[in-house]
Protein backbone atom coordinates (compact mmCIF):
# COMPACT_ATOMS: atom_id res chain seq x y z
CA UNK A 1 0.00 0.00 0.00
CA UNK A 2 2.89 2.32 0.83
CA UNK A 3 4.59 1.65 -2.50
CA UNK A 4 1.28 2.23 -4.32
CA UNK A 5 0.88 5.56 -2.57
CA UNK A 6 4.42 6.65 -3.32
CA UNK A 7 4.08 5.75 -7.02
CA UNK A 8 0.85 7.76 -7.19
CA UNK A 9 2.62 10.71 -5.64
CA UNK A 10 5.31 10.55 -8.33
CA UNK A 11 2.84 10.88 -11.22
CA UNK A 12 2.94 14.34 -12.77
CA UNK A 13 0.85 15.94 -15.51
CA UNK A 14 3.71 15.20 -17.89
CA UNK A 15 3.42 11.46 -17.22
CA UNK A 16 -0.33 11.64 -17.76
CA UNK A 17 0.08 13.61 -20.99
CA UNK A 18 2.61 11.09 -22.31
CA UNK A 19 0.26 8.23 -21.45
CA UNK A 20 -2.50 10.08 -23.31
CA UNK A 21 -0.15 10.38 -26.31
CA UNK A 22 0.49 6.63 -26.04
CA UNK A 23 -3.27 6.11 -26.01
CA UNK A 24 -3.65 8.34 -29.05
CA UNK A 25 -1.06 6.30 -30.95
CA UNK A 26 -2.93 3.10 -30.05
CA UNK A 27 -6.19 4.73 -31.19
CA UNK A 28 -4.63 5.75 -34.52
CA UNK A 29 -3.25 2.24 -34.96
CA UNK A 30 -6.43 0.36 -34.05
CA UNK A 31 -9.23 2.66 -35.14
CA UNK A 32 -7.67 4.47 -38.10
CA UNK A 33 -5.27 1.63 -39.05
CA UNK A 34 -2.36 4.09 -39.47
CA UNK A 35 0.72 1.83 -39.64
CA UNK A 36 -0.63 -0.32 -36.77
CA UNK A 37 2.37 -2.68 -36.74
CA UNK A 38 4.64 0.12 -35.54
CA UNK A 39 2.31 2.68 -33.92
CA UNK A 40 0.61 0.20 -31.60
CA UNK A 41 3.83 -1.13 -30.00
CA UNK A 42 5.11 2.46 -29.89
CA UNK A 43 1.94 3.66 -28.20
CA UNK A 44 1.88 0.88 -25.64
CA UNK A 45 5.60 1.30 -25.02
CA UNK A 46 4.98 5.01 -24.39
CA UNK A 47 2.57 4.10 -21.61
CA UNK A 48 4.99 1.55 -20.12
CA UNK A 49 7.98 3.91 -19.99
CA UNK A 50 5.99 6.78 -18.48
CA UNK A 51 4.77 4.88 -15.46
CA UNK A 52 6.81 6.22 -12.52
CA UNK A 53 9.60 3.84 -11.43
CA UNK A 54 8.81 1.63 -14.43
CA UNK A 55 11.04 -1.44 -14.39
CA UNK A 56 10.91 -1.48 -18.20
CA UNK A 57 13.54 1.26 -18.44
CA UNK A 58 16.72 2.02 -16.51
CA UNK A 59 15.99 3.57 -13.10
CA UNK A 60 18.06 4.88 -10.21
CA UNK A 61 16.78 2.98 -7.18
CA UNK A 62 18.42 3.41 -3.79
CA UNK A 63 21.42 5.08 -5.41
CA UNK A 64 21.95 2.14 -7.76
CA UNK A 65 21.15 1.97 -11.46
CA UNK A 66 18.80 -0.90 -12.24
CA UNK A 67 18.63 -1.95 -15.89
CA UNK A 68 15.25 -2.05 -17.61
CA UNK A 69 14.52 -4.49 -20.39
CA UNK A 70 13.47 -1.84 -22.94
CA UNK A 71 16.62 0.17 -22.27
CA UNK A 72 18.64 -3.01 -22.84
CA UNK A 73 16.75 -3.63 -26.11
CA UNK A 74 17.50 -0.02 -27.10
CA UNK A 75 21.24 -0.37 -26.47
CA UNK A 76 21.47 -3.76 -28.16
CA UNK A 77 18.96 -3.29 -30.97
CA UNK A 78 18.97 0.39 -31.94
CA UNK A 79 22.34 1.80 -30.94
CA UNK A 80 24.09 -1.09 -32.69
CA UNK A 81 21.82 -0.72 -35.79
CA UNK A 82 20.84 -4.39 -35.55
CA UNK A 83 17.05 -3.90 -35.66
CA UNK A 84 16.95 -1.31 -38.50
CA UNK A 85 19.38 -3.43 -40.53
CA UNK A 86 17.32 -6.60 -40.02
CA UNK A 87 14.19 -4.78 -41.15
CA UNK A 88 16.03 -3.84 -44.36
CA UNK A 89 16.57 -7.55 -45.07
CA UNK A 90 12.83 -8.07 -44.66
CA UNK A 91 11.92 -5.09 -46.86
CA UNK A 92 14.41 -6.21 -49.51
CA UNK A 93 12.68 -9.60 -49.62
CA UNK A 94 9.36 -7.82 -50.20
CA UNK A 95 10.48 -5.60 -53.10
CA UNK A 96 9.90 -6.68 -56.68
CA UNK A 97 12.26 -4.68 -58.90
CA UNK A 98 10.85 -6.04 -62.17
CA UNK A 99 8.56 -3.01 -62.80
CA UNK A 100 11.71 -0.86 -62.97
CA UNK A 101 13.11 -3.07 -65.73
CA UNK A 102 10.03 -2.33 -67.80
CA UNK A 103 10.51 1.45 -67.55
CA UNK A 104 14.04 2.26 -66.29
CA UNK A 105 13.56 6.00 -66.83
CA UNK A 106 11.27 6.05 -63.80
CA UNK A 107 14.35 5.43 -61.62
CA UNK A 108 15.00 9.16 -61.79
CA UNK A 109 11.71 9.90 -60.07
CA UNK A 110 13.08 7.98 -57.11
CA UNK A 111 15.79 10.64 -56.98
CA UNK A 112 13.67 13.74 -57.61
CA UNK A 113 11.16 12.85 -54.91
CA UNK A 114 13.90 12.86 -52.27
CA UNK A 115 14.09 16.65 -52.62
CA UNK A 116 12.06 17.02 -49.42
CA UNK A 117 14.82 15.41 -47.37
CA UNK A 118 17.47 17.90 -48.35
CA UNK A 119 15.24 20.99 -48.39
CA UNK A 120 14.05 20.09 -44.89
CA UNK A 121 17.65 19.77 -43.68
CA UNK A 122 18.09 23.36 -44.82
CA UNK A 123 14.81 24.48 -43.21
CA UNK A 124 15.65 22.77 -39.91
CA UNK A 125 18.96 24.60 -39.63
CA UNK A 126 17.02 27.85 -40.01
CA UNK A 127 15.06 26.88 -36.90
CA UNK A 128 18.22 26.46 -34.86
CA UNK A 129 18.82 22.71 -35.04
CA UNK A 130 22.40 21.50 -35.42
CA UNK A 131 23.35 20.00 -38.77
CA UNK A 132 23.15 16.44 -37.43
CA UNK A 133 19.75 17.08 -35.87
CA UNK A 134 18.59 18.77 -39.09
CA UNK A 135 19.77 15.77 -41.12
CA UNK A 136 17.85 13.40 -38.84
CA UNK A 137 14.72 15.53 -39.22
CA UNK A 138 15.15 15.85 -42.98
CA UNK A 139 15.36 12.09 -43.41
CA UNK A 140 11.70 11.87 -42.32
CA UNK A 141 11.17 12.87 -45.96
CA UNK A 142 12.60 9.53 -47.04
CA UNK A 143 9.07 8.26 -46.25
CA UNK A 144 10.87 5.19 -44.99
CA UNK A 145 10.66 4.47 -41.26
CA UNK A 146 13.70 2.20 -40.91
CA UNK A 147 15.97 4.64 -42.80
CA UNK A 148 14.76 7.47 -40.55
CA UNK A 149 15.48 5.40 -37.45
CA UNK A 150 18.87 4.32 -38.80
CA UNK A 151 20.03 7.90 -39.47
CA UNK A 152 18.47 9.39 -36.32
CA UNK A 153 20.01 6.70 -34.09
CA UNK A 154 23.43 7.78 -35.36
CA UNK A 155 22.97 11.54 -35.44
CA UNK A 156 20.30 12.51 -32.90
CA UNK A 157 19.25 9.70 -30.55
CA UNK A 158 17.41 12.18 -28.32
CA UNK A 159 15.06 12.97 -31.21
CA UNK A 160 14.37 9.36 -32.16
CA UNK A 161 10.86 9.33 -30.63
CA UNK A 162 9.31 12.29 -32.47
CA UNK A 163 11.19 11.43 -35.68
CA UNK A 164 9.82 7.86 -35.68
CA UNK A 165 6.30 9.07 -34.97
CA UNK A 166 6.48 11.65 -37.76
CA UNK A 167 7.99 9.18 -40.25
CA UNK A 168 5.41 6.45 -39.68
CA UNK A 169 2.39 8.72 -39.20
CA UNK A 170 3.00 10.69 -42.38
CA UNK A 171 3.60 7.46 -44.33
CA UNK A 172 0.13 6.41 -43.26
CA UNK A 173 -1.20 9.86 -44.17
CA UNK A 174 0.15 9.81 -47.74
CA UNK A 175 -3.41 9.53 -49.19
CA UNK A 176 -4.25 12.79 -47.39
CA UNK A 177 -0.96 14.69 -47.85
CA UNK A 178 -0.18 14.02 -51.52
CA UNK A 179 -3.41 14.72 -53.49
CA UNK A 180 -3.74 18.45 -52.64
CA UNK A 181 -0.08 19.10 -53.48
CA UNK A 182 -0.41 17.20 -56.78
CA UNK A 183 -3.63 19.01 -57.69
CA UNK A 184 -2.01 22.35 -56.94
CA UNK A 185 0.89 21.63 -59.30
CA UNK A 186 -0.90 19.90 -62.20
CA UNK A 187 -3.74 20.69 -64.57
CA UNK A 188 -6.65 18.37 -65.30
CA UNK A 189 -5.21 17.81 -68.80
CA UNK A 190 -1.87 16.74 -67.34
CA UNK A 191 -3.57 14.36 -64.92
CA UNK A 192 -5.31 12.74 -67.91
CA UNK A 193 -2.05 11.87 -69.69
CA UNK A 194 -2.03 8.14 -70.43
CA UNK A 195 1.29 6.29 -70.42
CA UNK A 196 0.25 3.06 -72.18
CA UNK A 197 1.48 -0.34 -71.08
CA UNK A 198 4.89 -2.00 -70.96
CA UNK A 199 4.28 -5.71 -70.38
CA UNK A 200 7.75 -7.12 -71.33
CA UNK A 201 8.90 -10.10 -69.25
CA UNK A 202 12.10 -9.75 -67.23
CA UNK A 203 14.93 -12.28 -67.05
CA UNK A 204 15.29 -14.09 -63.72
CA UNK A 205 19.09 -13.91 -64.15
CA UNK A 206 18.88 -10.12 -64.52
CA UNK A 207 16.77 -9.83 -61.37
CA UNK A 208 19.29 -12.00 -59.47
CA UNK A 209 22.30 -10.05 -60.70
CA UNK A 210 20.67 -6.68 -59.96
CA UNK A 211 20.99 -6.70 -56.13
CA UNK A 212 24.55 -8.06 -56.26
CA UNK A 213 25.81 -5.45 -58.74
CA UNK A 214 23.93 -2.61 -57.01
CA UNK A 215 25.64 -3.51 -53.72
CA UNK A 216 29.08 -3.57 -55.32
CA UNK A 217 28.49 -0.28 -57.16
CA UNK A 218 27.21 1.37 -53.98
CA UNK A 219 30.26 0.14 -52.09
CA UNK A 220 32.53 1.63 -54.73
CA UNK A 221 30.72 4.99 -54.90
CA UNK A 222 29.64 5.56 -51.27
CA UNK A 223 30.92 3.03 -48.71
CA UNK A 224 28.82 4.62 -45.94
CA UNK A 225 25.67 3.49 -47.75
CA UNK A 226 26.73 -0.16 -47.95
CA UNK A 227 25.07 -1.28 -44.72
CA UNK A 228 21.74 0.26 -45.78
CA UNK A 229 21.77 -0.73 -49.44
CA UNK A 230 23.65 -4.01 -48.92
CA UNK A 231 21.18 -5.52 -46.46
CA UNK A 232 18.21 -4.33 -48.52
CA UNK A 233 19.75 -6.01 -51.55
CA UNK A 234 20.63 -9.13 -49.53
CA UNK A 235 16.93 -9.54 -48.74
CA UNK A 236 16.12 -9.00 -52.39
CA UNK A 237 18.69 -11.56 -53.51
CA UNK A 238 17.08 -14.15 -51.21
CA UNK A 239 13.78 -13.36 -52.94
CA UNK A 240 15.02 -13.40 -56.52
CA UNK A 241 17.53 -16.26 -56.51
CA UNK A 242 14.67 -18.74 -56.74
CA UNK A 243 16.22 -21.42 -54.49
CA UNK A 244 15.54 -19.88 -51.07
CA UNK A 245 11.80 -19.51 -51.13
CA UNK A 246 11.47 -20.64 -47.52
CA UNK A 247 13.99 -18.04 -46.33
CA UNK A 248 12.39 -15.40 -48.54
CA UNK A 249 8.99 -16.11 -46.98
CA UNK A 250 10.54 -16.11 -43.48
CA UNK A 251 12.18 -12.72 -44.15
CA UNK A 252 8.94 -11.25 -45.53
CA UNK A 253 6.79 -12.56 -42.70
CA UNK A 254 8.37 -13.83 -39.47
CA UNK A 255 11.48 -11.63 -39.56
CA UNK A 256 9.54 -8.52 -40.62
CA UNK A 257 6.91 -9.10 -37.93
CA UNK A 258 9.27 -9.82 -35.04
CA UNK A 259 11.65 -6.97 -35.85
CA UNK A 260 8.81 -4.47 -36.41
CA UNK A 261 7.31 -5.43 -33.06
CA UNK A 262 10.64 -5.03 -31.27
CA UNK A 263 11.46 -1.83 -33.15
CA UNK A 264 8.21 -0.13 -32.14
CA UNK A 265 8.31 -0.97 -28.48
CA UNK A 266 12.06 -0.32 -28.22
CA UNK A 267 11.83 3.17 -29.72
CA UNK A 268 9.27 3.92 -27.03
CA UNK A 269 12.28 4.13 -24.69
CA UNK A 270 12.82 7.62 -26.12
CA UNK A 271 9.20 8.59 -25.47
CA UNK A 272 9.70 9.59 -21.87
CA UNK A 273 8.20 12.94 -20.81
CA UNK A 274 11.59 14.63 -20.33
CA UNK A 275 12.70 13.72 -23.86
CA UNK A 276 9.41 14.18 -25.73
CA UNK A 277 7.65 17.14 -24.14
CA UNK A 278 9.76 19.86 -25.69
CA UNK A 279 8.97 22.62 -28.14
CA UNK A 280 11.31 20.91 -30.62
CA UNK A 281 8.89 17.96 -30.90
CA UNK A 282 6.19 20.12 -32.48
CA UNK A 283 8.76 21.64 -34.83
CA UNK A 284 9.93 18.16 -35.85
CA UNK A 285 6.37 17.04 -36.57
CA UNK A 286 5.77 20.20 -38.64
CA UNK A 287 8.99 19.78 -40.57
CA UNK A 288 8.31 16.12 -41.25
CA UNK A 289 5.07 17.19 -42.93
CA UNK A 290 6.97 19.82 -44.89
CA UNK A 291 9.43 17.13 -46.06
CA UNK A 292 6.58 15.01 -47.46
CA UNK A 293 5.12 18.05 -49.23
CA UNK A 294 8.49 18.98 -50.76
CA UNK A 295 9.01 15.34 -51.83
CA UNK A 296 5.71 15.32 -53.67
CA UNK A 297 6.37 18.70 -55.26
CA UNK A 298 9.91 17.66 -56.25
CA UNK A 299 8.65 14.54 -58.04
CA UNK A 300 5.80 16.30 -59.85
CA UNK A 301 7.91 19.28 -60.94
CA UNK A 302 10.69 16.99 -62.19
CA UNK A 303 8.14 15.10 -64.32
CA UNK A 304 6.85 18.39 -65.73
CA UNK A 305 10.42 19.42 -66.51
CA UNK A 306 11.05 16.12 -68.33
CA UNK A 307 7.88 16.63 -70.35
CA UNK A 308 9.47 19.71 -71.91
CA UNK A 309 11.83 17.36 -73.74
CA UNK A 310 9.95 14.06 -74.05
CA UNK A 311 7.99 13.04 -77.13
CA UNK A 312 5.88 10.56 -75.18
CA UNK A 313 4.79 12.64 -72.21
CA UNK A 314 4.87 11.33 -68.66
CA UNK A 315 1.87 11.86 -66.42
CA UNK A 316 3.40 14.31 -63.89
CA UNK A 317 1.54 12.64 -61.04
CA UNK A 318 3.87 9.65 -61.47
CA UNK A 319 6.67 11.84 -60.10
CA UNK A 320 4.91 12.02 -56.75
CA UNK A 321 5.06 8.22 -56.49
CA UNK A 322 8.87 8.48 -56.33
CA UNK A 323 8.72 8.44 -52.54
CA UNK A 324 9.36 5.28 -50.57
CA UNK A 325 5.89 4.84 -49.04
CA UNK A 326 5.02 1.61 -50.84
CA UNK A 327 2.41 0.85 -52.10
CA UNK A 328 0.31 3.70 -50.68
CA UNK A 329 1.75 6.35 -52.95
CA UNK A 330 1.33 4.24 -56.11
CA UNK A 331 -2.29 3.56 -55.17
CA UNK A 332 -2.97 7.26 -54.57
CA UNK A 333 -1.60 8.17 -58.01
CA UNK A 334 -3.52 5.36 -59.70
CA UNK A 335 -6.75 6.54 -58.04
CA UNK A 336 -6.13 10.16 -59.04
CA UNK A 337 -5.46 9.04 -62.62
CA UNK A 338 -8.80 7.22 -62.69
CA UNK A 339 -10.55 10.28 -61.25
CA UNK A 340 -9.14 12.40 -64.09
CA UNK A 341 -10.01 9.81 -66.74
CA UNK A 342 -11.73 6.49 -65.94
CA UNK A 343 -9.65 4.77 -68.66
CA UNK A 344 -6.28 6.00 -67.40
CA UNK A 345 -4.56 3.08 -65.67
CA UNK A 346 -1.35 4.39 -64.10
CA UNK A 347 -0.80 1.66 -61.50
CA UNK A 348 2.14 -0.16 -63.18
CA UNK A 349 4.01 3.09 -63.84
CA UNK A 350 3.29 4.42 -60.36
CA UNK A 351 4.52 1.15 -58.84
CA UNK A 352 7.77 1.46 -60.86
CA UNK A 353 8.33 4.99 -59.57
CA UNK A 354 7.43 3.84 -56.05
CA UNK A 355 10.01 1.01 -56.22
CA UNK A 356 12.55 3.56 -57.45
CA UNK A 357 11.63 5.62 -54.40
CA UNK A 358 12.45 2.67 -52.17
CA UNK A 359 15.96 2.54 -53.60
CA UNK A 360 16.19 6.34 -53.61
CA UNK A 361 15.32 6.70 -49.93
CA UNK A 362 17.96 4.20 -48.84
CA UNK A 363 20.58 5.82 -51.07
CA UNK A 364 19.58 9.23 -49.67
CA UNK A 365 20.06 7.88 -46.14
CA UNK A 366 23.54 6.67 -47.09
CA UNK A 367 24.37 10.03 -48.68
CA UNK A 368 23.21 11.93 -45.59
CA UNK A 369 25.51 9.76 -43.47
CA UNK A 370 28.37 10.48 -45.85
CA UNK A 371 27.77 14.23 -46.22
CA UNK A 372 27.03 15.25 -42.62
CA UNK A 373 29.91 15.25 -40.18
CA UNK B 1 28.04 30.67 -36.96
CA UNK B 2 24.48 30.56 -38.22
CA UNK B 3 25.64 31.54 -41.69
CA UNK B 4 28.23 28.76 -41.60
CA UNK B 5 25.50 26.25 -40.65
CA UNK B 6 23.33 27.43 -43.54
CA UNK B 7 26.26 27.13 -45.90
CA UNK B 8 26.85 23.56 -44.77
CA UNK B 9 23.16 22.68 -45.10
CA UNK B 10 23.07 24.19 -48.60
CA UNK B 11 26.08 22.07 -49.54
CA UNK B 12 24.30 18.96 -48.21
CA UNK B 13 21.30 19.91 -50.39
CA UNK B 14 23.38 20.36 -53.54
CA UNK B 15 25.68 17.39 -53.02
CA UNK B 16 22.81 15.21 -51.81
CA UNK B 17 20.56 15.84 -54.81
CA UNK B 18 23.53 15.66 -57.18
CA UNK B 19 24.67 12.43 -55.55
CA UNK B 20 21.30 10.76 -55.68
CA UNK B 21 20.81 11.62 -59.35
CA UNK B 22 24.32 10.31 -60.07
CA UNK B 23 23.46 7.05 -58.26
CA UNK B 24 20.25 6.69 -60.22
CA UNK B 25 22.06 7.37 -63.50
CA UNK B 26 24.44 4.49 -62.70
CA UNK B 27 21.52 2.24 -61.75
CA UNK B 28 19.72 3.28 -64.94
CA UNK B 29 22.71 2.20 -67.02
CA UNK B 30 22.86 -1.08 -65.09
CA UNK B 31 19.17 -1.80 -65.65
CA UNK B 32 19.57 -1.10 -69.38
CA UNK B 33 22.53 -3.50 -69.51
CA UNK B 34 20.64 -6.21 -67.60
CA UNK B 35 17.59 -5.81 -69.82
CA UNK B 36 19.68 -7.25 -72.63
CA UNK B 37 19.58 -10.64 -70.94
CA UNK B 38 16.69 -12.48 -72.62
CA UNK B 39 13.95 -13.82 -70.33
CA UNK B 40 14.20 -17.55 -69.61
CA UNK B 41 11.78 -19.82 -71.43
CA UNK B 42 8.85 -20.85 -69.28
CA UNK B 43 8.88 -24.56 -68.38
Amino acid sequence: MNLFTSVLQLITWKHLLMMAIGGLLIYLAVHKEYEPAILLPLGFGTIIVNLPLSSAIDQMLGGQEVEGVLSVFFRVGILTDILPILIFVAIGAMIDFSPLFRKPMLLFFGAAAQLGIFLTVLAATLFGFTLKEAASIGIIGAADGPTSIYVASRFARHLLGPISIAAYSYMALVPIIQPPVIKLLTTQTERRISMGTSPARVSRTALTLFPIIITILTGLIAPTAVALVGFLMFGNLIRECGVLNRLSQAAQNELANIVTLLLGITIATTMTADKFLRSSTLLILAMGLLAFIFDTAGGVLFAKFLNLFLKNKVNPMIGAAGISAFPMSARVIHKMGLEADPNNFLLMHAVSANVAGQIGSVVAGGLILALVH
Amino acid sequence: MHFELLRQASLVLLKGMGGIFAFMAVFWLLVHALRRIPPEKEK
